[in-house]
């Protein structure tokens, strides 16, 4: 059950992902000044980076 | 703007003065949130919790998210008058001052950490304070009218409460509640999303920068879709953690399969009647997800 899980977790979770990044990495505005931009991929990296943690430790129980 | 008569005085007065601070508190909003709150009691005491406890922290959740909702009212009274959702709002009909909104939100805040610590512990006290900062702080005062990222990262104040609730069994706070945690801030985007795509024309009146004003209704149905994925994925993990069972399993398989084929036809230009369907399902999906999970664990 916990391996059929897991599998399924990433199996969803993955291209979904791999999309959104890119897609956030899309809608980055070039005009925009540095600290805009740097918000931008703080932001961006939020979400990525809590899923990744998060689904590492449950992996890892 | 839309006005109603009330008497100046007597019962009637009273009683609509009342009800206006009731809706300062955004009473449907928080209600929702008091369910993920009760649910983690549940499942970090496996089983029932203490009642006095269990009724405290409801007590306390209530003044937290509900002080947060009043301040959220006095900031925004300024774009509440140009959206048909919110233009009868007490502030923007003139039935509360500004002044007497923003004190009551922030009376109601301080009440939430006295009667969290009072009657629970001082984490869950700290922790709803947290989740009212991030509510007017980060999302309300910064986010909301600065990017399209508003909602995923200001979706984390409406995350908090799960962990208020497992912090007032506990006292701390383990993988599990974050993984409750993460379930609320990944429903979060979808959820509101399709709720934006119905108000599109509002925020942008409004000057808010939500994503179908900032990238188009066609970008928004994709990411509602792909957050829906990444939603449902998340909601597995409790049973990837190992704290959750076939039940669990089944029951978010089920309820996120219906909220992706919600998403799929909403990306598919079913409309907005299928925007407004995929916003009242996700209110529907978190409650039963936790309640579900409540069970299987409890």
């Amino acid at each position: 059950m916990r391996d059929l899980a897991i599998v399924l977790a990433i199996a969803l979770a993955l291209p979904a992902l791999v999309l959104i990044v890119r897609d956030v990495v899309a809608a980055a505005d070039p005009a925009a000044g540095r600290a805009d931009r740097l918000l931008h991929v703080v932001w961006s990296a939020v979400p990525v980076v809590l899923l990744v943690v998060l689904m590492v430790l449950a992996v890892r129980g | 703007v839309t006005t109603r008569a009330v008497p100046a005085h007597g019962p009637a007065a009273a009683l609509a003065v009342a009800a206006d601070y009731l809706r300062l508190t955004k009473p449907r909003v928080v209600v929702l949130l008091l369910v993920t709150t009760a649910a983690a009691m549940f499942i970090a005491a496996r089983g029932v919790p203490d009642r006095w406890l269990l009724l405290w922290t409801m007590v306390g959740g209530y003044l937290a998210a509900g002080g947060a909702g009043a301040i959220n009212h006095y900031i925004d009274r300024d774009i509440d008058r140009h959206m048909g959702r919110t233009d009868a709002r007490p502030l923007v009909a003139g039935r509360v001052s500004p002044v007497r909104a923003l004190v009551f939100g922030i009376v109601l805040g301080a009440l939430s950490a006295v009667v969290l610590t009072a009657f629970a512990n001082a984490l869950a006290a700290a922790l709803a304070l947290v989740g009212l900062a991030l509510y007017v702080g980060v999302y309300t005062l910064w986010l909301k009218r600065t990017t399209f990222h508003n909602i995923v990262i200001g979706g984390a104040a409406g995350a908090v409460p799960p962990l208020v609730g497992w912090a007032a069994v506990t006292g701390s706070l383990g993988l599990e509640a974050w993984i409750l945690f993460a379930i609320i801030f990944y429903w979060t985007p979808p959820h509101f999303w399709a709720l934006s795509l119905v108000l599109k024309d509002d925020y942008a009146a409004a000057g808010v920068p939500m994503l179908p004003v900032v990238r188009g209704e066609e970008e928004t149905r994709r990411q509602v879709l792909l957050w829906s994925l990444v939603m449902t994925a998340v909601s597995l993990l409790p049973v990837a953690a190992g704290y959750a069972g076939a039940f669990y399993m089944a029951a978010a398989l089920v309820l996120g399969g219906v909220f992706c084929v919600c998403a799929w036809l909403l990306w598919r230009r079913r409309g907005l009647g299928m925007a407004r369907l995929t916003f009242h399902y996700s209110l529907v999906y978190l409650a039963l997800l936790f309640v579900a999970l409540a069970v299987d664990v409890a």
